[in-house]
């Protein structure tokens, strides 16, 4: 394998989404080509580049927002002006919860092909912020390190249940919102009537 | 709403002015490089955002050798044409009013 054939391979076999029928076109005229090869190739790479920068800023930028709300942000309260059953409860606050069954519903229809990585950090931040709060409360309320399993602390693992739960279902519906999406652009632009 | 278009560069007229020399026939991309002079980095970008904008259309022609791939190729659109012809009206009155500009 030469330096281009190698180039080539490293632009064309990950291509950013939305840009795969453009990547195969790339690496077609390269096969085409008898010499000037590498010009070529690196005329690709750079090109795949420009276009996973721009693909990934949007997804990145909305991801560090939402994880920023989600450990640091509005949901957050002084532990000193909560009940125990409040801080334990936060978890399953029906804002909370539904904020992140729409950001992931939005975001899987958004970048289907990262819809389970999304479900996943948000899982993950989510949980952070819990444990969080775990650690406040039971410095500020000492009778939640009584045991493995308080009545109080409890909650959390319904809250966790209920936050893996909104994840997968909102990841879920994204899914197919981007499918349903495609079959009706499909369909408008063979210009069929809409049978639903 | 959409907002204005931006007067294309004058890349993205060398791409446009290439296909519409074309008239009806579809072109490859190494053929598109080698009449413009663009490189890959380049002419990739510019044709995937005109085929987005409508005024290039695309399709996988069968290889003229076989045992080959299909082949990615591309054409102006009349809309394509209409905005060359857009462009190439204002691009006199343009250069007029830099050259004014300059004095």
């Amino acid at each position: 394998m030469t330096l281009a054939d190698w180039i080539m391979r490293t632009a064309t076999s990950n291509p950013p989404f939305g840009r795969e029928a453009w990547a195969q076109a790339m690496q077609t005229e390269y096969g085409e080509l008898a010499d000037r090869k590498l010009g070529w190739a690196i005329g690709c790479w750079t090109a795949m580049l420009g276009w996973r920068i721009r693909s990934e800023a949007t997804y990145a930028a909305i991801m560090i927002a939402v994880t920023y709300l989600w450990t640091l942000g509005v949901f957050d309260e002084p532990v000193i002006n909560l009940t125990p059953r409040e801080l334990t409860y936060g978890g399953l606050v029906q804002p909370y919860l539904a904020a992140m069954l729409l950001v992931n519903i939005a975001l899987s229809a958004f970048r289907p092909d990262r819809a389970l990585a999304t479900a996943i950090t948000m899982i993950a931040f989510s949980q952070i912020g819990c444990i969080w709060d775990y650690y406040q409360a039971r410095e500020a309320f000492p009778l939640l390190a009584d045991g493995p399993i308080h009545p109080y602390n409890s909650y959390y693992f319904v809250a966790i249940f209920a936050q893996i739960g909104v994840c997968c279902v909102g990841a879920k519906v994204g899914l197919w919102l981007n499918a349903r999406a495609i079959r009706f652009l499909a369909r408008e632009a063979q210009g069929a009537p809409d049978p639903v | 709403m959409a907002g204005p278009i931006r007067r294309p560069s004058a890349q993205t007229l060398a791409v446009l002015s290439t296909l519409a020399d074309a008239r009806r026939q579809w072109r490859y991309g190494l053929e598109l490089a080698a009449a413009t002079g663009l490189k890959s980095g380049s002419l990739y970008p510019i044709l995937a955002r005109l085929d987005e904008r409508g005024l290039v259309e695309s399709k996988w022609l069968e290889p003229e050798k076989p045992g080959r791939p299909p082949r990615h190729a591309y054409r102006i659109t009349a809309a394509g044409r209409a905005a060359l012809s857009e462009a190439q009206l204002q691009q006199p009155r343009g250069a007029q009013l830099a050259t004014e500009g300059g004095h």
